[in-house]
């Protein structure tokens, strides 16, 4: 089921899209929890990570330890190009069902 | 700069093992700084918890582990899958050679199950007096004493040594003196009840735990009083409370039952009828030489929080004052500690109290079951390897998909396992056939209860296990180093034709051992018919025995006496053909040396009704000027030698300082059973000691007889219950070690002839899977059924020859010289019927594998076996 892409799924890839360098477990956690005001678990979170890494969507690397985190290296996550390619056509997707749309879907 | 809590993380990587953790573990601390920004430190801290507890649980989690365990050398997954595997083939291989492994697992049940008696029987004596509060606080004295270098060790304890220790020792917060020379003989109807117990101190049952039913321990500090177990208040008070009832004794007087005991664990090594208070006059004059020299049933227990080391540099300095009287003797006693838990399994000790069951015992007892295992596996190995050819392709096609010989070890290992677990069971179900045999056997063996208890069953378990990888390393080593050439083309098995002279060894040597056991079973059958029938010297046809009270003996004999088909009848205490217990000594004329008789009463009718030969003198026993006795030429033979030549005096004197004349001399005859040889016996007149009464019955309806006797009884005696059996059956009572040994005997011949079967169809297998070929080629060239039968079992033969050759000797010898030893020679010992029976028995069963396996290679047609070439 690589094709597959649920809603949560979409939201870290975009965050991790968002975040660019600095994409790794806590800042992404803490990204989430400003934007949507979700509060998530670390275990949920890197749960989907792991997921999306085994879709193929998400890579990772080991960056340089910070005082921050008691000295322990950060794991960054970066987009694969599979990664990127499923949230253009997850956005394309959107954008032609929101422009077929008979209802007017403007909120304002 | 603050950190999060350690406790979490320590969790995490306990859990997760050599999962990677790094990152996470980063992140957790960076939100536990984020948190702390806006929140108190205990609700950041909380934080950190539950986050690290979902992270504990998460996908992520699994997934690493998952992932470091695939790359790790050992892993866990695969191993598991093999296991899987190897049961798979395993069950299979098992379920396709059915033959095979019902005999295989006949064999190693069979064998395995003394193994289980050796283990239950160490298990038992582990678990000794470990019932007991504080078990590992528990101690007793021993003694050792050094004889001009000559060490002998005593469980015992100079009673000086032991009063003294009650004064002097520190650091002991209990201490009880057990002396244990107590064995009360009671009255009642037919023979005595002998009882054997301890005199000790109220503190025992706070030492030991012995629970009261009724009573209270007090009663061991008041004389006369005893306190008696739940077996024993059965035996002598039946469902009756027994608190308050007297016992008349006849050598300790009467006794009163102070308490009862409650039915406690029989693992302990006391063994105790009864408990009586000490005599307190021991704990006195310590100065005495025979106090301190004289150990003999005389034991101190102690409660103490202090080691053995030093309990006992206290003890040791403590009796310096008792060392001159050793001295004095060329002696050198020393002392030492021994904790309660290692009495059993101990070492050597002599003088021991209760049931003590020594290492070297339990040593002998497992060198027997390792001696009827390790043929069993050995067989099950020659069997497996013989069946080389049907597994060669298995492991050929395993070693060219690469599988290391680790795992062809491991899947024969697994087979033998499974194997032995299955015969496990059929071993538990002989265990259990025959463990009251061995329990009746062995001496205080009433102490073991062999009760399968989890822990044992786990035990067994564990031996099963540990069988199946023993008998599976032969097969197991010897298939692993087979080249996949070679067993893919299945010539495993054809570079060596002949069997090798130790394997021939080993099947004549079990051979013997079954036409030995087999022999035996015949001569204990015979030895047992022949005692039965033996004639003892006196009459034991269509007696009854009637156990009486000794003042009734002459009612019961007016009444008795009267009814029709009662012939004869007289009184006894004790009845021909059973073991005597009571005995006296006989002076010689000057009063310095004596002989030990054994002592019947009887009334004056004994000699007649029993007919039994007189060699001088009258039956009829007449009181006179001196009580008139008869002796049997035993004593008679003994009484002249201590007094002399010459002197033939019929007047002697016995312990008891009376004076006897002897009014006749009876032949000598077996009183006794036949196993005791015959001893020195005088029989008295005395109305005081009749038990018994000996009815014999003349009628051509003994039921009829049997049921007005019993009516009778119940005129005179409405309370005593009618007890009548009859002397012959007794008698056989008297012999039923035979039947023990018998079953004994059968259930080793069993195993001996089974394994040794076992052994050699494995031999005929391994012979005629390898002469295939050969044989194809004789039936081509048209050789007939019998000249092939031939030909395959003249093996057979020379090897059953070898062990007739050697077994028939040696029973020979065995039985008639090793057993006469103990048992009187009493029929022809070994005879010719049970040699050539066990014999033609090994023959027949040897034929019957070599036939049935040497048919099934010759009905195959001679084409499908040369065809390969």
């Amino acid at each position: 089921m690589k094709g597959y892409l649920g809603e949560f799924e979409e939201l870290v890839l975009l965050t991790i899209a968002n975040l660019d360098r600095e994409a790794y477990g806590a800042a992404v956690l803490q990204h989430i929890g400003e934007t949507t005001g979700r509060k998530l678990s670390l275990g949920a979170l890197h749960s989907t990570l792991a997921r999306l890494e085994e879709k193929g969507f998400l890579g990772s690397y080991l960056g340089q330890p910070t005082a921050t985190r008691g000295g322990r290296r950060k794991r960054h996550f970066v987009l694969t190009s599979e990664g990127v390619s499923a949230l253009s056509k997850m956005k394309s997707l959107r954008d032609q069902l929101w422009n077929g749309s008979k209802v007017n879907l403007s909120a304002e | 700069m603050e950190q999060p809590p350690k406790l979490p993380e320590r969790i995490l990587a306990l859990f997760c093992g050599n999962a990677f953790l790094e990152d996470l573990l980063g992140d957790l601390h960076e939100m536990y700084l984020y948190k702390r920004e806006t929140s108190g430190r205990f609700w950041s801290r909380l934080y950190y918890w539950y986050q690290a507890f979902r992270l504990l649980f998460s996908y992520t989690i699994s997934k690493r582990k998952r992932d470091r365990s695939i790359s790790s050398q050992y892993p866990s997954q695969i191993l598991n899958t093999m296991l899987l595997n190897y049961l798979k083939i395993s069950v299979r291989n098992i379920l396709k050679n059915k033959t095979f492994s019902i005999l295989n697992i006949f064999g190693l049940g069979l064998g395995m199950s003394i193994g289980l008696l050796a283990l239950a029987f160490f298990v038992d004596l582990k678990q000794f007096d470990l019932f007991h509060d504080d078990a590992e606080q528990l101690y007793r004295l021993t003694t050792t004493i050094n004889e001009e270098g000559n060490m002998q060790s005593y469980a015992s304890a100079p009673p000086a040594l032991t009063y003294l220790a009650d004064e002097q020792l520190t650091g002991v917060e209990a201490s009880v003196h057990i002396n244990d020379y107590y064995f009360p003989i009671i009255k009642t109807t037919g023979d005595p009840i002998r009882l054997s117990g301890y005199q000790t101190e109220p503190e025992f049952l706070e030492m030991f735990d012995f629970p009261l039913v009724s009573g209270s321990k007090d009663a061991l500090s008041q004389p006369g009083l005893v306190i008696i177990t739940q077996n024993t208040a059965q035996k002598l008070f039946g469902d009756e409370p027994a608190l308050g009832r007297s016992i008349e004794t006849e050598n300790w007087g009467k006794l009163q039952v102070g308490g009862v005991l409650a039915a406690f664990p029989k693992r302990t090594h006391f063994s105790f009828d009864l408990l009586a208070g000490i005599d307190p006059t021991h704990s006195l004059s310590d100065s005495n030489e025979a106090n301190w020299t004289n150990t003999h049933s005389n034991y101190l227990y102690l409660k103490s929080r202090l080691t053995p080391a030093q309990l006992e540099a206290q003890i040791n300095s403590i009796a310096r004052s008792g060392d001159a009287f050793f001295k004095a003797k060329n002696l050198e006693a020393s002392y030492h500690i021994q904790a309660i838990t290692d009495i059993n399994l101990g070492r050597k000790l002599d003088d021991n109290i209760g049931n003590v069951f020594e290492t070297e015992a339990m040593l002998a007892f497992f060198g027997m079951a390792l001696l009827i295992l390790v043929p069993a596996c050995l067989n099950y190995g020659n069997m497996a390897v013989a069946n080389a050819l049907k597994r060669s392709k298995e492991i050929g096609i395993r070693k060219i998909m690469g599988s290391p010989n680790r795992q062809i070890v491991h899947q024969f290992l697994v087979e033998t396992v499974i194997i032995c677990v299955i015969a496990v069971f059929l071993s538990l179900f002989m265990f259990d056939l025959i463990r009251r045999e061995i329990v009746s056997m062995l001496v205080g063996g009433d102490a073991l209860n062999f009760n399968l208890s989890p822990l044992l069953l786990l035990v067994f378990f564990l031996f099963a296990v540990g069988t199946g990888i023993l008998t599976g390393l032969l097969p197991a080593l010897y298939f692993s180093r087979v080249t996949p050439i070679k067993a893919i083309r299945k010539t495993i098995s054809n570079q060596k034709v002949s069997i090798s002279g130790l394997r021939k060894g080993l099947l004549v040597f079990q051979f013997i051992l079954s036409l030995v056991f087999m022999i035996g079973i015949g001569v204990l059958v015979r030895q047992y018919h022949d005692s039965l029938n033996f004639d003892q010297g006196f009459e034991k046809a269509n007696v009854i025995v009637l156990p009486i009270k000794a003042e009734t003996s002459e009612l019961v004999a007016n009444v008795m006496a009267a009814a029709p088909g009662v012939s004869d009848m007289s009184f006894t205490s004790s009845l021909p053909g059973i073991p005597l217990g009571q005995a006296l000594y006989f002076y010689n004329d000057s009063g310095m040396d004596s002989v030990r008789a054994r002592v019947v009463y009887t009334d004056d009718h004994f000699i007649d009704h029993m007919n039994i030969e007189m060699a001088w003198g009258k039956g009829a026993l007449i009181e006179s000027q001196f009580e008139r006795v008869l002796v049997n030429e035993t004593l008679m033979n003994r009484m002249t030698n201590i007094n002399g030549k010459g002197t033939d005096s019929l007047v002697a004197e016995m312990a008891d300082g009376k004076k006897v004349q002897i009014a006749g001399i009876i032949k000598d005859y077996n009183h006794e059973p036949l196993n005791q040889r015959i001893e020195p016996m005088v029989l008295r007149l005395s109305e005081n000691e009749l038990t018994f009464a000996l009815i014999t019955v003349q009628s051509d309806d003994i039921v009829a007889t049997m049921n007005d006797l019993e009516k009778r009884w119940g005129s005179i005696m409405p309370d005593t219950p009618f007890q009548a059996t009859f002397l012959n059956s007794e008698i056989e009572k008297a012999y039923v070690f035979f039947i023990t040994g018998i079953k004994i005997f059968g259930f080793l011949a069993l195993l001996a002839v089974t394994i040794s079967c076992l052994g050699l169809l494995g031999m005929v297998i391994f012979t005629t899977e390898n002469r295939k070929k050969e044989v194809a080629i004789r039936k081509t060239l048209g050789a007939g059924t019998m000249k092939l039968l031939y030909s395959l079992s003249g093996l057979f033969f020379r090897m059953w020859v070898i062990a007739l050759v050697i077994a028939i000797p040696l029973s020979y010898i065995y039985y008639d010289k090793v057993m006469m030893s103990i048992y009187n020679k009493f029929s022809g010992g070994v005879g010719f019927s049970e040699v050539a029976l066990s014999s033609l028995l090994t023959l027949f069963l040897g034929m019957l594998a070599i036939v049935l396996q040497s048919t099934k290679v010759m009905r195959t047609n001679p084409a499908d076996s040369l065809r390969a070439e």
